[in-house]
């Protein structure tokens, strides 16, 4: 998948993961490359892994800006708004976060320069992971509306992933849209599904504001599916969809109910009682442990 | 015997005189298609934000085959790259290197800028294609024809 992308060496240490296990890798310039495997750091060396920098694989600036061209095909101008926004996905869901320097003019970004960073995060696809939460977000056919919560990289997108490969499977007959604003849950590129999820209609690398007013108009969803929503900017959208009809399954990064209710929009939702349930995940006992299912007024019905 | 050699080099004429016209013609194409590609990039880049690979494959299937050996081997020393001057090698090169490397501002200022130039280039192609490919062509043979009476 990286190997277009990637210099041999590290590809060649990277193969030595098996991809199921293998979460982030971190690229910075002129210092070794750090991968997480199952929620552990190391080192990559060319044969092994490591927790000492010792014989780890290196990337200069030089590198990081030749893997930045090549995922964009060299054509930065496809990539240059993704940029802005601070991370590139790339074929597969694979999501990269990029840091460097801003670059403003009259107070707009135009883009991030001298690149030095990178964070490439390694979407996996667990079959029937979601299985557990599945029943409490589905009953005799209707979705209940459902904000999956968690910190970052403890398997919200993956969840999600999966309830859309389980609506599509047990809900045939629903409408399901999906609001793929980062190309990371259909993974679909250049118009092919690469999870091979059927029965879904996809928005793929647009804004939630576009998707969730022109997808209620145009595509009369049922569901409406999107990963990691903004309380704040998105919950008049989110507001305006739920009273239409639609039932909305959201991931939101947010440790446990307490982080939630910090919010200053949670007030609203609970107030207006947007959502039905609310499922915490975090990886106490490794990525995408279910932490408690709550209902509309934050009582736990399930774990 | 005699008369087999002034056949040949008669003929030989012939082959400078086409290799002559040849390369002109293969200027005006090439030129033109270079027009081409970019008017073509810079639609799709303000469209369809396509990539460059994507953009000149689909065009390549509509350009002359001469072009892409032209393009091909620019950077090397052959029959098709002397049909360019080494500013216009440079100048190709220069304008296929620098597409994809920055914004859309970019990029659309930098096409305008190689579709001056190389518009430029294809109207003074067009000229001597027009005004020239021909009138060499026959003055070669022209001379090749006298050239071999006399021989005879």
């Amino acid at each position: 998948m990286l190997e277009n992308i990637l210099p041999n060496d590290l590809c060649k240490a990277l193969d030595q993961i098996p991809y199921k296990n293998l979460c982030e890798m971190r690229l910075r310039a002129n210092d070794s490359v750090v991968v997480n495997v199952l929620g552990e750091n190391y080192y990559l060396c060319n044969d092994r892994l490591s927790l000492s920098s010792y014989n780890a694989i290196q990337v200069s600036l030089g590198t990081i800006n030749a893997i930045l061209q090549r995922m964009s095909n060299n054509s930065i101008y496809t990539i240059n708004d993704d940029i802005i926004n601070g991370f590139v996905t790339i074929s597969g869901g694979i999501r990269v976060g990029v840091c460097g320097e801003v670059v403003s003019i009259d107070g707009k970004i135009k883009t991030i320069k001298n690149i030095s960073s990178m964070n490439f995060r390694f979407p996996h696809f667990i079959k029937n992971c979601s299985l557990n939460i599945y029943p409490y977000l589905v009953k005799n056919g209707n979705v209940y509306n459902t904000l999956i919560m968690s910190k970052p990289g403890a398997g919200k997108t993956t969840y999600l992933r999966d309830i859309v490969y389980q609506l599509s499977q047990k809900e045939k007959m629903k409408n399901i849209l999906l609001i793929d604003e980062r190309k990371e849950l259909s993974s679909i590129f250049d118009g092919c599904d690469v999870i091979n999820i059927k029965n879904i209609d996809v928005y793929s690398n647009s804004s939630k504001k576009f998707a969730f007013n022109n997808g209620i108009r145009s595509m009369n969803p049922d569901v409406i599916i999107t990963d990691e929503i903004n309380i704040e900017k998105d919950i008049e959208d989110i507001e305006n969809a739920i009273t239409s009809g639609v039932s909305i399954i959201a991931t939101l990064h947010a440790g446990n109910i307490e982080d939630l209710r910090h919010k200053p929009a949670f007030e609203r939702i609970l107030a207006n009682k947007l959502f039905d349930r609310y499922v915490v995940l975090s990886d106490s006992s490794g990525i995408g442990t279910c932490e408690g299912v709550y209902n509309e007024n934050l009582i736990c019905i399930g774990v | 015997m005699k008369f087999l050699l002034i056949v040949i080099l008669f003929c030989l004429f012939i082959c400078i005189a086409v290799i002559i016209y040849k390369i002109f013609q293969i200027r005006y194409h090439l030129f033109k298609d270079l027009s081409y590609i970019i008017s073509q990039i810079k639609n799709d880049v303000t469209y369809n934000k396509n990539t460059i690979d994507t953009i000149l494959t689909r065009v390549s299937g509509e350009l002359n085959d001469t072009t892409i050996k032209v393009l091909k081997y620019n950077s090397k020393s052959n029959f098709w790259s002397y049909c360019l001057s080494s500013k216009e090698r440079v100048t190709i090169r220069q304008m296929f290197d620098s597409f994809g490397k920055g914004d859309i501002g970019y990029e659309l200022s930098n096409l305008d800028y190689y579709k001056r130039v190389i518009d430029n280039y294809e109207s003074r192609a067009k000229y001597n294609f027009e005004k020239n490919a021909m009138m060499y062509f026959k003055l070669i043979i022209g001379f090749g024809l006298i050239f071999c009476i006399i021989l005879v």
